[in-house]
């Protein structure tokens, strides 16, 4: 499927404020399944945006603004041509429950960590799981999807960005991010590897909660041929209408925008995601590129003075550990 | 002067037997005999005057009684004969090579895990093993720039190592303090001993920095960067800058514009270089790490990551010199370098392995139970003189993490006479040297001899009532 993603994140402040620095993770990652065709980033106020890989493979942007502003626009617009997974990675003979993993890379993915944190509801929601015996892994994965459906419901506004599964496993209900992380959980507690995808999917005509809107899923680890997502939220095997941002451990590594700001304001946060099929690839489509998004400054503040006070937290954060 | 001094069964810096003082503190002895007591404490307040008066302190943490102390000065110097200190110094310099090679593979290849050499579990358990660097390419590889390891010896006067810092080592300040005050306090007798000179550490330390700047920067801007006045180490961290001729700047005085960083001048922006930051990992940045920080400047993981900045140390070292992986240094010796480890080091039970944890709890009355990532002498049990009560609640900790914990043997460390009320007594000491890795690895001769004053201690961190001595490394004698 070509599919072109909008992306657009308008952060506003009550008051100026006088920095921000931030990093992305934004741009449609390159995989076997998933090729990222062109990727046009927008920022506002103007700055100089760099990339990099960070450790999981993620595209990484960052940039500082210095200049006194009241609000940050972002804009990431992608085409991306996504693959259905083929004859050989539909049926995967891979059996739980699996051998410890030669590769320590993936020791990360079977760590309970928090927001995955263990806790004893999870481990008793992973005793009802567990298979008898021996048991396709496929299966294993489709049947912690439908206990999860079964158990939980879907509700936005009980759990919040930085809710364990601790307090998801309590109230029974969540969101995308929190399903998404009970998944990974009740699988590392099989001992099945499992990570957090970021990204998007496109509904065109069928029904997909976290549709226009950034989507969380999980992806579980099959040693015959690779990583396999599963997106609990929507009881399904994932197919070539998701487009993959970012992956990591839990959440916190892959949030699509993460940032710091300088200044006596609250933030308030509008984002808009729009997913298209495209009938083909347009002539004069480009590749990666950068660009200024005309949004107001109000003179250079960044050079000056220090803050006159201090606070009592800041005491004590000085009071670090010295090797003495 | 020395009635009622006792050896004890105990290594005797001083003494191999009573009265008979080994040779390099012959001359050390007679100057004391000659002095007196009366003189001896004469002097000895004479030093601590000079201390107060130059505002050298320390900070305690946790204590009502005001957290400015002075960091008590003892005035028996420790003598370390050339012989003894060429050895000491290659062992050094051996192990933060292999420290440092250990980073870098581990931040790299990790053939060290591949090679099955140490157990993949301890690094990725390790709280201080920083994901963020893996696959970072730093200046010249060096990611201790800066080392202070922890010596000590025992009943037979062996040498081992007691734990690396890799991290921010403090400590260096004192050391630099102590000798000047003993050169104006024994003039006569530190002239004739002919001790080899420290003064050049700032010096070698700034070299040290500027070897980690961008080669086409001629001139660079090199920083100190500290918590802020609020820490132990804050006299330090300015003395250091001072002597160094940089400025001292805490996390708010930095910025990040265009991915490179920039400290606040009245003369406006000014592009840093270099930083020597003794402020933890986890409060350097918080883009990448503890949100929370306020210590930190945002964006600066992301500027070193584009080689637009130095750091020393590097992020990360702390896998280094956790207690666990401590074990495994002469592994690393042998494994990066091909040679046998000059140093030895302590027995250490990792509490996180089944069989070493069931020894540790059955043993806890024999043993020093330590937590793998605190410093400073804090999280420590030594069971042999702790309350069955503490050493329970420790026994609970260790089930409850052992990932957290090791455990060692209690190593009965050497003593060296020091002036306890009006009379010399034999107190127990450690020694740290500091170690600089720059274009080449130089060893500062001596380093900071702490000393447990408090009588049966075996504790001699500042945090724990701990002092220090001037230690002295003697000129090889065919310098004469």
């Amino acid at each position: 499927m070509l599919v072109q993603v909008s992306h657009i994140t308008e952060l506003d402040y009550s008051a100026l404020i006088s920095e921000t620095v931030m990093e992305l993770r934004m741009a449609p990652r390159q995989e076997r399944l998933q090729h990222r065709l062109s990727f046009v980033l927008g920022i506002g106020p103007a700055s100089q945006v760099r990339s990099y890989f960070d450790w999981l493979g993620n595209t990484v942007h960052t940039f500082a603004i210095n200049n006194l502003h009241r609000s940050v626009k972002i804009s990431a617009v992608s085409v991306v041509q996504t693959y259905d997974r083929d004859r050989l990675t539909q049926h995967p003979e891979d059996m739980w429950p699996l051998n410890p993993p030669t590769d320590h890379s993936l020791f990360d993915m079977l760590r309970l960590d928090a927001p995955v944190v263990d806790c004893p509801a999870l481990t008793e929601l992973a005793e009802k799981i567990k298979p008898r015996g021996r048991e396709s892994l496929a299966r294993v994965g489709l049947n912690i999807m439908d206990k999860i459906n079964e158990e939980f419901v879907y509700e936005k506004g009980i759990t919040s960005a930085s809710s364990t599964i601790a307090e998801v496993l309590e109230h029974k209900r969540g969101v995308c991010q929190d399903f998404t992380h009970l998944m990974i959980g009740l699988a590392r507690k099989l001992h099945i590897p499992a990570r957090y995808v970021s990204g998007f999917i496109h509904a065109g005509n069928q029904q997909f909660r976290g549709a226009a809107e950034t989507h969380a899923w999980c992806e579980l680890y099959f040693p015959s041929i690779g990583w396999i997502g599963y997106d609990p939220t929507n009881n399904c095997e994932v197919k070539d209408n998701f487009v993959k941002m970012a992956v990591g451990r839990h959440y916190k590594d892959v949030p699509p925008h993460k940032g710091v700001y300088r200044g006596n304001a609250t933030e308030t946060m509008k984002v808009e995601v729009h997913t298209m099929e495209l009938p083909e690839i347009s002539g004069n489509l480009v590749g990666e590129r950068t660009s200024p998004l005309n949004v107001p400054v109000f003179g250079n503040t960044g050079r000056g003075g220090v803050v006159p006070w201090i606070l009592e937290e800041q005491v004590q954060q000085q009071q670090q550990q010295q090797q003495g | 002067m020395f009635q009622g001094y006792e050896i004890d069964g105990l290594f005797d810096e001083m003494f191999d037997k009573p009265e008979r003082p080994r040779p390099h503190y012959s001359a050390l002895y007679s100057r004391l005999h000659d002095l007196g007591m009366t003189s001896l404490q004469h002097r000895s307040r004479m030093a601590d005057l000079c201390f107060r008066n130059q505002g050298i302190t320390f900070t305690v943490y946790k204590d009502t009684l005001g957290v400015e102390k002075i960091f008590p000065f003892d005035l028996i110097p420790r003598i370390i004969p050339d012989r003894e200190w060429t050895h000491l110094e290659r062992g050094l310099i051996q192990r933060i090579t292999a420290l440092n090679l250990f980073c870098h593979d581990i931040y790299h290849q990790q053939a060290i895990l591949r090679e099955k050499i140490i157990d993949a579990e301890l690094i990725y358990g390790a709280k201080m093993f920083r994901r963020e660097m893996i696959g970072v390419n730093i200046p010249r590889d060096i990611y201790i720039s800066i080392c202070g390891t922890d010596l000590i010896r025992d009943v037979q006067g062996n040498y081992l190592v007691l734990e690396d810092n890799c991290r921010t080592p403090s400590g260096v300040s004192y050391v630099l303090e102590n000798r000047a005050v003993m050169k104006r306090v024994f003039p006569a007798l530190f002239q004739a001993a002919r001790v080899r000179p420290i003064e050049d550490y700032p010096h070698n330390l700034l070299r040290c920095l500027k070897h980690l700047a961008p080669p086409e920067v001629e001139e660079p801007c090199i920083v100190v960067l500290t918590p802020g006045v609020f820490n132990s180490a804050y006299f330090e961290h300015s003395f250091l800058a001072r002597q160094m001729g940089v400025e001292l700047v805490e996390g708010r005085d930095l910025l990040v514009e265009d991915n490179y960083i920039y400290m606040r001048t009245t003369a406006g922006l000014r592009r840093v270089d270099v930083i020597y930051r003794r402020v933890d990992d986890d409060f350097l940045d918080p883009l990448c790490f503890r949100p929370d920080s306020m210590l930190g400047v945002a964006g600066l993981m992301n500027v070193y990551r584009l080689g637009h900045v130095a750091l020393a140390n590097s992020v990360g070292t702390g896998v280094a010199d956790d207690k666990a992986i401590y074990p495994f240094v002469p592994d690393m010796i042998r494994f990066y370098l091909a040679e046998e480890p000059i140093l030895q080091s302590v027995p250490t039970y990792i509490c996180s392995r089944p069989d070493d944890r069931k020894y540790v709890l059955e043993h806890l009355d024999q043993l020093v139970v330590k937590a793998t990532n605190e410093a400073g002498g804090y999280g420590m049990l030594m069971g042999h003189q702790a309350e069955p009560a503490d050493r329970e609640e420790f026994a609970c900790k260790i089930l409850e993490n052992p990932r957290n914990f090791i455990a060692q043997p209690v190593v009965q460390l050497s003593q060296q006479p020091s002036l306890v009320d009006r009379a010399l007594r034999g107190r127990r000491i450690d020694l740290r040297p500091y170690i600089l890795f720059g274009e080449k690895i130089t060893v500062m001769p001596g380093g900071l001899t702490r000393v447990a004053l408090r009588e049966g201690s075996l504790v001699v961190n500042s945090s724990q009532g701990g002092g220090s001595k001037d230690t002295w490394v003697l000129e090889p004698e065919n310098k004469r």
